[in-house]
């Protein structure tokens, strides 16, 4: 099993100054050195609350923004290394889906010019290439000279994913692609999604906040706190015995289908830290109901746990 | 709906936009105006003696039959000195929104997306700004010497900051759109993300300022050329005649009053072309503005 991804110790901190003469008054750690690898062909799910840094996890692999330490291997070619040319070519082999279906879309250009982007960034658009991306994607070839708001938001997410699939790319982060969308329209995306990867072999780091979507399409389930990482699981670890108390009480806050099944539950309370003023230890402390003293002086590192199941947690005992 | 009505006019579809304007009564009042002080300005030499041509003998005629517009103090007739004067307008408000426009768009969007651009660039434009520009005009002209061309670029450089300030606020908004990080990651390249991605959504505000630009060119033209600072005297442009006129403003009224009233009509039109033409591109903005 060769990784298509690998992260390793990935950091973006944002700087922030104040005062008459622009001072730095301190750092906002919005990701805060996370290492993971996504399987070729897998999908590795990143979750976490709003704020946490997933999008900027996402923006970081793309290069969209520069990372301020750490490495991004795609195919075992470092991303964060390159420069000009070689970045120009890496970059057709990791694409990308967005969350907001129609701002992701240029108002000005038609259906096939907005798929025939890429195409023409990397030497030329075959007509009939954007014929079978509309096909592929379950768009009607008539459909092509219209623009994006004559579209519905399920459409225009085709239109995002037709673009992102149009150069092949080994990797697609699909950042939120479903959760702007209807639940009905959210299914056939998922199950597109999931074809796709089927018949091309495609990887995908899939960012979501929904569990539910989570578990239709992940292989393996990453949950990301404040910047870090606090466990990673295959999908049916995860469900069946999450470790971390964050990642317990993210799964105890999924609504259940059966409003008489009673739930034992353990609701977060507290707010989130800011990323500028981190607690010592873990960050997680401050809203855990196991916290002790040795969580406010010392960060729990990722430590495995069992087979393929790694948790950020002082007080969760490794599986014999 | 006004934003799908308007929308698809954006997308270009020749009816629809023809059927738009058979609304916007406005727009469609203004654009044929324009299109009558044009065929005017094209057809001037062609219908009408010459404008510089002194007949001392008919000097100070009032408006009549032999002389619609009447004659000024060398007998030369208003209609034909008034209806060149329009090209000389036409012309300087033409050259200077595009002059303005051409160089407002690159300094805009080199500030917006590049930071190293950025402070220089706005800083040099604060400085610019700070000058009033008929001040900043004059100067320029006692320096460069009176001629159509240095007119044109007199006027050009105190619009110039505006139009950079507007396309760089308007790049700002716009690079931080998705579809722009969207273009990036499909390795589309600064060049083509600027021409195909960032432009394009810039356009409308441009477009508005570009026809206020025109018509403030217009009347800095004949503030200049009346305080005879703008172009050659013996250039029959509205600025000039009314200075001339000024002498006679008793006894030959007509002679300043004819090239005023066509420089306030032509301003106008203009104004309300940019005015019905911010409104089509920003329906936002119409919604506020009428109905």
């Amino acid at each position: 099993m060769t990784a298509v991804l690998e992260v390793d110790g990935l950091v973006k901190h944002y700087p922030f100054t104040g005062g008459w003469f622009g001072r730095a008054r301190g750092v906002v750690r919005a990701v805060d050195g996370i290492s993971f690898a996504v399987p070729r062909g897998e999908t590795l799910a990143l979750v976490g609350e709003s704020g946490c840094g997933k999008s900027t996890v996402a923006k970081l692999l793309l290069r969209l923004i520069e990372p301020t330490a750490g490495r991004v291997l795609l195919d075992g070619e470092d991303l964060t290394a390159l420069q000009g040319e070689e970045l120009h070519a890496a970059r057709r082999r990791i694409q990308m889906v967005f969350q907001d279906p129609f701002a992701s879309l240029n108002p000005r250009l038609t259906a096939a010019e907005i798929v025939a982007e890429p195409l023409v960034n990397y030497g030329g658009a075959d007509p009939r290439a954007i014929d079978e991306l509309f096909d592929r994607v379950g768009l009607a070839r008539h459909q092509r000279d219209r623009f994006p708001h004559q579209f519905s938001g399920g459409q225009r997410q085709r239109l995002g994913i037709a673009r992102a699939l149009a150069l092949r790319p080994s990797l697609v982060v699909a950042d939120e692609p479903v959760s702007a969308l209807d639940v009905s329209v959210q299914a056939q995306i998922l199950n597109l999604l999931a074809d796709l990867q089927r018949d091309f072999g495609l990887s995908y780091l899939f960012i979501s906040h929904d569990l539910g979507v989570v578990d239709y399409i992940a292989t393996t389930v990453a949950v990301m706190y404040l910047g870090v990482l606090v466990e990673i699981a295959p999908r049916e670890r995860f469900f069946a015995a999450a470790a971390h108390p964050y990642s317990r009480a993210l799964l105890d806050a999924v609504p259940a289908p059966d409003p008489r099944r009673r739930r034992k539950r353990a609701l977060l309370e507290g707010e989130v830290p800011s990323a500028s003023a981190l607690p010592s230890g873990c960050r997680f402390r401050g809203r855990c109901a196991f916290a002790t003293e040795i969580c406010a002086t010392t960060a729990p590192p990722l430590r495995q746990v069992a087979d393929r199941h790694l948790v950020a947690c002082h007080h969760v005992d490794q599986e014999s | 709906m006004t934003i799908v009505r308007t929308e698809r006019i954006a997308a270009g579809r020749p009816s629809r936009l023809l059927a738009f304007l058979g609304r916007q009564k406005v727009i469609l009042f203004g654009l044929v105006v324009l299109v009558a002080m044009v065929g005017i300005a094209v057809l001037a030499p062609l219908l009408l003696p010459d404008p510089k041509a002194i007949n001392p003998i008919y000097r100070l005629r009032p408006p009549g039959a032999d002389f619609w517009f009447g004659t000024d103090h060398l007998g030369r007739s208003i209609l034909s000195r008034t209806l060149h004067g329009t090209r000389v307008s036409l012309a300087v408000g033409v050259l200077v929104a595009g002059l303005t426009t051409m160089l407002g768009v690159v300094i805009g969007l080199m500030s917006g997306f590049l930071r190293r651009m950025d402070g220089i660039a706005m800083r040099f434009m604060d400085a610019v700004m700070a000058i009033p520009g008929v001040l900043l005009a004059i100067a320029l002209m006692s320096l460069f010497g009176s001629s159509l061309v240095n007119v044109i670029i007199a006027i050009s450089i105190p619009e110039i900051p505006r139009m950079a300030r507007l396309v760089r606020s308007a790049v700002l908004s716009i690079r931080e759109q998705p579809y722009v990080d969207a273009a990036r990651t499909n390795g589309t390249r600064l060049p083509r993300l600027l021409r195909r991605h960032v432009l394009p959504n810039a356009m409308a505000p441009i477009l508005v300022q570009a026809t206020y630009v025109f018509a403030a060119a217009m009347i800095v033209e004949a503030v200049l050329s009346f305080l005879g600072a703008g172009t050659p005297p013996e250039v029959p442009s509205w600025g000039n005649m009314m200075a001339e006129g000024r002498q006679y403003l008793q006894r030959a009224p007509w002679i300043a009053a004819f090239p005023g009233v066509f420089l306030a009509f032509l301003v106008l039109t203009v104004n309300l072309v940019g005015d019905a033409l911010r409104d089509l591109l920003d329906p936002r903005l119409a919604a506020r503005g009428h109905k």
